[in-house]
């Protein structure tokens, strides 16, 4: 045990006097979230002048639906197309994001209609299917469209019938209403709205992150991988040195020797989660930006950090293990973190990839840590909801450092 | 103190001998030269005395134990002093020998008593508080014979331990090794550097593809009889036709107009023989040597290689 602790403070010893890589380790992830926060800031709010498509499947065989189409293609803003009924599957269309939004129109939409869709059981005037990416304010001006064309067909129809109004039989206080009631009445249409999720998503993981709740996360565990840098550059010079051999002779096996490691830079991760949260809650807003918000789950958080720094440290130790030459190492590592970063939604964020490339994500360890981290600080999920990630991480760790230590005693 | 019987260790796929029946016996209390060019066998026969390698036949005895059957208590007693500088740069020389202290088990009490000893025979007292990425190539060397030294070893296996240093440091380090060896502390020792190992070494050993090719006492050695050499040097050139009556009468090894070297375990019966024949020819002899001038001499003769060219392969 002591010389456990003996290896534990010279570990911890040289990486203090280590000020270049710990430097690297710091500012590195902290100039990135100012630089990409405040650069894709207008970016992430959801594309201001970008026209966003939609489909429309038409059942209903009167003018009225036509009537609607024709009201909701005068927007500028959104894009309609036509399918045919025997088109290909609306849900699967819109789950895999062809269209943000579909409209199905009833084959009775002009009864629906003049029923207005209600709260005692009547059916919804149409049906609205909406991507598993689409943010809440967007998803309003859609169905506000809707609504807004909705509401003018039905003030057309009541006009051409006369002004009777539908729920008006129980008015006891006059037989026409006045043009308030009616226009209140007019804006009560029951929408049937609902989300299309591919079969491995759920609500949550739907929602969008700003600029900051993407970007803080994102290179934050960019940053925690990149100890390879120190670790491996460390490790590598004593492997060359012939210190492994020195050590293995004092009768300090692979494991300690690997294990010895891990605790100090735990401890740089764990200070650089604290640093980059700071960055994005106070600096990123200083200079323009939004702010993080606190996470959901200060427990969930510190999980999947160790998680992810875990991943992190024993995959450094595989790479350092593997490499000849500090150079080798460097490189190896350098490659894979940007590798792993650009599959993993850190470079380019994870929602908008085209469908293929989110499934291509799952294979980078920093996708895992960063759904970890959207949990906490983007879908408001609780503690155990980073337990998936978490698990996956601490497996890829655990497999690495195994495979560290075997190649070590082959190779040291 | 180690006795190394019938050892072999093969390599890779296919198979290769790199040690082959090696025999060794390494007194206690000796200084121990351990000689061979480069791929000679020397770091495996190291490695296997120390537990690093498995071997794959024979035995290695410590003090009576198998050594891959008592690894940690043989460990524990030997003190290794790799070729590289096997320390922490970034660190003090203090940092590193309370380390590396601490890593050997050396008891909390007893921890500051023997880094001052490895200080003080290393001379680094001037010194222990720098940065050893600052230190020269000298008291690098000090600092890995220091580090060494922790665990009070009973053998101490030193590696090319004065590759590169100044004279001072390299007589500073003999030396220390020397002193060590005077308070009983037995040695091992390879180096390239000839006049090195004669001056410290009591024994040596030459090993070459895996072969012990002779083993014993230095002065010995130098004198072995059935390798050994008889020089003459004469003082006028030798006539021609005399130089071919030699050639024919003896195992000539060279041979110019003024110098005869003869391979022979019979140095008297040559110089008896030879004697007459320069008579006749009316020259005289210069200067007679029989044995090998040196160490160099005699790794040149067994092996066909100089170990200083190997150095730098």
């Amino acid at each position: 045990m002591n010389k456990f602790i003996a290896l534990l403070k010279k570990e911890a010893l040289v990486l203090s006097k280590d000020w270049h890589g710990l430097l690297v380790l710091f500012v590195m992830p902290a100039v990135f979230i100012l630089i990409m926060s405040l650069a894709m800031q207008n970016a992430f709010d959801e594309q201001q002048n970008v026209i966003i498509e939609y489909a429309i499947v038409n059942h209903s065989e009167g003018e009225l639906g036509d009537e609607l189409i024709g009201l909701l293609k005068a927007d500028p803003a959104f894009k309609a197309t036509i399918l045919d009924q025997a088109a290909a599957p609306l849900n699967s269309l819109v789950a895999s994001e062809r269209y943000k939004f579909a409209i199905v129109i009833p084959e009775d939409f002009p009864q629906r209609l003049a029923a207005g869709g209600d709260e005692n059981g009547a059916a919804p005037v149409l049906q609205v299917l909406i991507a598993p990416t689409v943010k809440s304010y967007l998803k309003q001006l859609f169905v506000a469209l809707v609504r807004g064309g909705i509401v003018q067909l039905r003030m057309a129809q009541l006009l051409a019938d006369g002004g009777s109004l539908p729920q008006q039989s129980d008015s006891s206080e006059s037989d026409l209403p006045d043009s308030q009631n009616m226009l209140a009445d007019l804006s009560q249409v029951d929408l049937s709205l609902s989300y299309v999720m591919d079969n491995n998503n759920n609500n949550a993981s739907s929602a969008t992150p700003s600029s900051v709740q993407q970007n803080v996360p994102a290179w934050l565990i960019f940053a925690m991988f990149f100890v390879i840098i120190p670790i491996s550059t460390a490790f590598i010079i004593e492997k060359q040195q012939g210190t492994f051999v020195r050590l293995r002779l004092l009768n300090l096996s692979a494991l300690h020797l690997m294990l010895a490691k891990l605790a100090p830079y735990y401890v740089v991760n764990l200070i650089q989660m604290a640093a980059m949260i700071a960055v994005g809650m106070a600096v990123v807003p200083l200079l323009g930006g939004d702010r993080l918000n606190w996470p959901s789950s200060a427990a969930g958080l510190f999980i999947i950090t160790s998680a992810a720094s875990f991943a992190a440290i024993g995959f450094a130790l595989l790479i350092a293990t593997l490499a000849k030459t500090t150079v080798q190492a460097t490189t190896m590592g350098g490659v894979f973190n940007i590798i792993f970063g650009a599959l993993g939604g850190i470079m380019v964020p994870k929602f908008v990839m085209p469908p293929t490339m989110q499934e291509i994500t799952v294979v980078s360890p920093m996708s895992w840590g960063l759904e970890g981290f959207l949990d906490v600080f983007l879908r408001n999920q609780p503690w155990h909801a980073v337990l998936p990630e978490s698990l996956a991480l601490l497996g890829f760790g655990v497999v690495c450092l195994i495979a560290a230590i075997f190649l070590f005693k082959r190779l040291v | 103190m180690i006795q190394i019987k019938d050892l072999v260790k093969l390599y890779g796929s296919p198979p290769q001998t790199v040690l082959n029946h090696v025999e060794l016996n390494i007194p206690q209390g000796s200084v121990f030269g351990l000689l061979g060019p480069n791929g000679a066998g020397k770091t495996t026969l190291l490695s296997i005395l120390l537990g690093l390698v498995p071997k794959t036949g024979g035995s290695v005895l410590f003090d009576g134990d198998e050594v891959e059957q008592h690894l940690a208590e043989v460990r524990a007693s030997i003190g290794f002093v790799p070729q590289d500088f096997a320390f922490y740069p970034m660190l003090s020389a203090r940092e590193n020998l309370n380390f590396f202290a601490a890593a050997a088990g050396v008891p909390r009490a007893l921890q500051k008593s023997q880094i001052d000893f490895c200080v003080h025979t290393t001379g680094l007292q001037n010194h222990i508080d720098k940065r050893a990425q600052n230190f020269s190539g000298g008291l690098k060397r000090r600092l890995n014979l220091a580090i060494g030294l922790l665990n009070q070893p009973k053998v101490l296996c030193l590696d090319e331990p004065t590759v590169g240093i100044d004279p001072h440091s390299r007589n500073f380090i003999l030396e220390a090794i020397t002193e060590l060896n005077r308070q009983g502390m037995t040695i091992i020792y390879t180096s390239h550097y000839m006049e090195e190992v004669e001056q410290i070494c009591d024994r040596v050993a030459i090993i070459d593809h895996g072969r012990i090719l002779i083993c014993g006492h230095i002065n010995e050695l130098l004198k072995s009889r059935n390798l050994a050499k008889l020089s003459v040097q004469m003082d006028k050139p030798l006539p021609a036709n005399i130089l071919e009556n030699l050639r024919q009468r003896f195992s000539i090894e060279s041979i110019n107009e003024t110098h005869i070297e003869v391979q022979t375990d019979d140095p008297l019966t040559v110089i008896n023989a030879l004697s007459p024949v320069l008579t006749e020819a009316n020259l005289g002899i210069e200067r007679i040597h029989y044995g090998f001038k040196n160490l160099e001499e005699l790794f040149l003769t067994l092996t066909h290689k100089h170990l200083r060219d190997n150095a730098d392969e």
